[in-house]
């Protein structure tokens, strides 16, 4: 069994802290996801595990054993760099070799091994090749296969996708996926890309500033998100947020001079002080709706993203049927029933609706 | 116009620099074929039947040339493999470790340059004699090697920046060792820079005059000596055996600048990350 145990680490370069206390339990075959906005110390916390950075404080371990104070090489971990970091004078097959090279495995043992990874990455043909000679697609799949090469007990992935092209990004997602259902080896994997996070993770977990925001399945972050940070970071497009207060059992949010109803709320005392939380796609069109000037139409075939503002907020509303807007239309839109969220302005926390 | 002029005026250039340059080297290794008395005459022949008697004049007049040509290369080829290993070694250290006292080295490393040579040398001296060390191999070997050690350090320390970081720990998680890292990533990785290393620390050892004057007598004498001392014989400079000596001496700096040239290839290091 190989869990990863996160327990209160700490990171601390000089007198900034980059990560203040994170604790997580990674399950063995997991494929969990650190996903966070650039600085949010996700890297970090994945290159503590890796044994790349020493930690400040806390524990971290890998099966039964802490591994604080143990070098990387007697992790049994392998890590996949976000600029692929092959070797570049040695072969597509050097360095698929090197870790076995390095643990002086057996020569023909280590060919074979080799040529199977190879094999399920379709690299066969590019063995004998230098990496300078290879697309970036290939090189990705080399990095991977140099960690697939030496069966980790965890692979660790540092935003493998992020120098690829919109297309191939979408594939490699895939594939990254199929081997972790083939392989069912522990994944931790790092990206600042939230659909990549959703798409891939079993669990995910977000970070901010240094601390876990919210750890859970894509589906758990997306319809129950803690914050208003989760529920703004997962989604996309994101989700809208207008500030709003509670009046006389209405939710009620300023448009201009007027206050638009957004819902009715009998059973809640009035209280201000509030954002109101929208999915693009929770929105209908309502004659007493929320006043949208409308700036953009963008069609996308299966739906029109409509992109607009509310007193200078930004909105974007995502419709399934072929409405027709014009730029510079009022669109009056409402939360469908029950498609709204709501948060304290302040601290962010999510708020019970009813 | 405008772009003849350029044209012609580039090849002007390129003329004058290969004319500056290579005007002494023709001239020592032409006249090293002529006979003494056509050597100065004026104007030059360009034309001229070669002969090899100077060459053969050397054998006869200085046979111990060819055994202090093996004490250069020897000297040579030593100071060099010293020079290259340490200041690879060195500029790893300066690349990838910070520290107080690192910076406080690397800064002695370079104000030491800025002395003149000599004022170094003269105190050596005492030291060298007591040592035991006076015309032996071991005091050239270790002067010329430690006067090119700061600055190739300082070339190798920027080849090694040159290297992707990712690539250490990417080897490190693979399983390397401190020296497995440095054996099979960095340095097959600073070969460029190592060469570039060599051919100044060994260019320099097998030219080098004045430690070779003041530290050797006899038995680690170089050729530069012995070419001065047929500059200076008594029964008159012949100046065919003087120009058929440095052809000579300037045969393995040719070949070693050749043979490595290859090696000199550029982009080793395409390919080891995006782009």
């Amino acid at each position: 069994m190989v869990e990863v145990g996160i327990s209160n680490v700490i990171k601390k370069y000089g007198a900034v802290d980059a990560i203040k206390g994170i604790s997580a339990s990674i399950k063995d075959g997991e494929f969990v996801v650190l996903v966070g906005p650039s600085g949010c110390g996700k890297s970090t916390l994945l290159r503590m595990i890796a044994g790349l950075e020493e930690i400040s404080g806390g524990t971290i371990s890998i099966g039964s054993k802490v591994v604080n104070d143990m070098p990387p090489k007697q992790r049994n971990i392998a890590m996949v760099f976000q600029n692929y970091a092959l070797y570049p004078h040695m072969t597509v097959a050097q360095n698929m070799g090197f870790a076995l090279r390095l643990a002086r495995a057996n020569k023909a043992e280590m060919d074979k091994r080799v040529r199977e990874v190879a094999e399920i990455l379709g690299l066969t043909e590019y063995l004998d090749r230098f990496p300078r000679a290879l697309s970036g697609g290939q090189r990705q799949r080399v990095a991977m296969g140099r960690a697939i090469v030496r069966d980790p007990a965890v692979f660790l992935f540092d935003e493998p996708l992020s120098n690829l092209d919109a297309k191939l990004r979408t594939e490699m997602r895939t594939e990254i996926k199929a081997l972790h259902l083939r392989l069912k080896a522990t994944m931790i994997y790092v990206t600042h890309d939230q659909i990549e996070a959703m798409t891939m993770a079993d669990r995910i977990i977000v970070m901010h500033d240094g601390l876990v925001e919210q750890i859970g399945t894509p589906l758990e972050l997306y319809d129950e998100p803690v914050n208003k940070f989760v529920a703004g970071f997962l989604g996309s497009p994101p989700m809208n947020f207008l500030p709003a207060r509670i009046s006389g059992g209405k939710l009620l949010t300023d448009a201009g001079s007027d206050s638009v109803c957004i819902a009715e709320m009998p059973d809640q005392e009035d209280r201000d002080g509030l954002d109101v939380g929208i999915r693009p796609d929770k929105f209908e069109i309502a004659d007493d709706g929320i006043p949208m000037r409308v700036n953009v139409v963008e069609p996308t075939g299966a739906e029109i993203q409509v992109v607009g503002d509310v007193d200078g907020r930004n909105m974007v509303v995502v419709f399934r049927d072929r409405l027709v807007f014009n730029h510079g239309d009022i669109a009056r839109v409402r939360p469908v029933q029950n498609g709204f969220y709501l948060f304290d302005a302040k601290t962010g926390d999510r708020l019970p609706v009813a | 116009m405008r772009k003849f002029i350029g044209r012609f005026g580039k090849a002007l250039a390129v003329g004058l620099i290969s004319v500056w340059s290579l005007f002494p080297i023709a001239y020592v290794v032409l006249n090293a074929f002529k006979q003494h008395r056509d050597i100065f005459v004026f104007p030059p022949d360009v034309i001229f039947t070669p002969t090899f008697d100077n060459f053969i004049s050397i054998a006869e007049v200085y046979p111990q040339f060819f055994g202090y040509m093996l004490n250069s290369l020897l000297i040579s080829v030593s100071a060099t493999l010293v020079c290259v290993v340490a200041s690879a070694l060195a500029g790893y250290v300066y690349s990838r470790f910070r520290g107080k006292a690192l910076a406080a080295s690397a800064f002695y490393l370079v104000a030491i340059r800025l002395l003149p040579p000599l004022v170094i040398t003269i105190p050596l001296f005492p030291w060298v004699n007591i040592l035991g060390l006076a015309d032996t191999y071991w005091v050239l070997i270790a002067l010329y090697a430690a006067f090119w050690l700061p600055l190739n350090v300082l070339i190798m320390k920027e080849f090694i920046d040159q290297i992707p970081r990712s690539l250490d720990e990417s080897a490190i998680i693979d399983g390397a060792s401190e020296w497995q890292l440095l054996r099979h990533i960095i340095l097959p990785l600073s070969a460029q820079g190592m060469v570039a290393c060599a051919v100044f620390v060994f260019v320099f050892s097998w030219n080098e005059y004045v430690y070779a004057f003041i530290f050797t007598i006899q038995n680690a004498k170089t050729t530069p000596l012995v070419l001065a001392e047929i500059m200076d014989s008594v029964t008159g400079t012949n100046y065919g055996v003087l120009f058929a000596a440095a052809t000579i001496q300037l045969i393995p700096v040719v070949l070693l600048v050749l043979v490595l040239q290859r090696q000199l290839v550029a982009g080793l290091t395409a390919g080891a990350v995006k782009g």
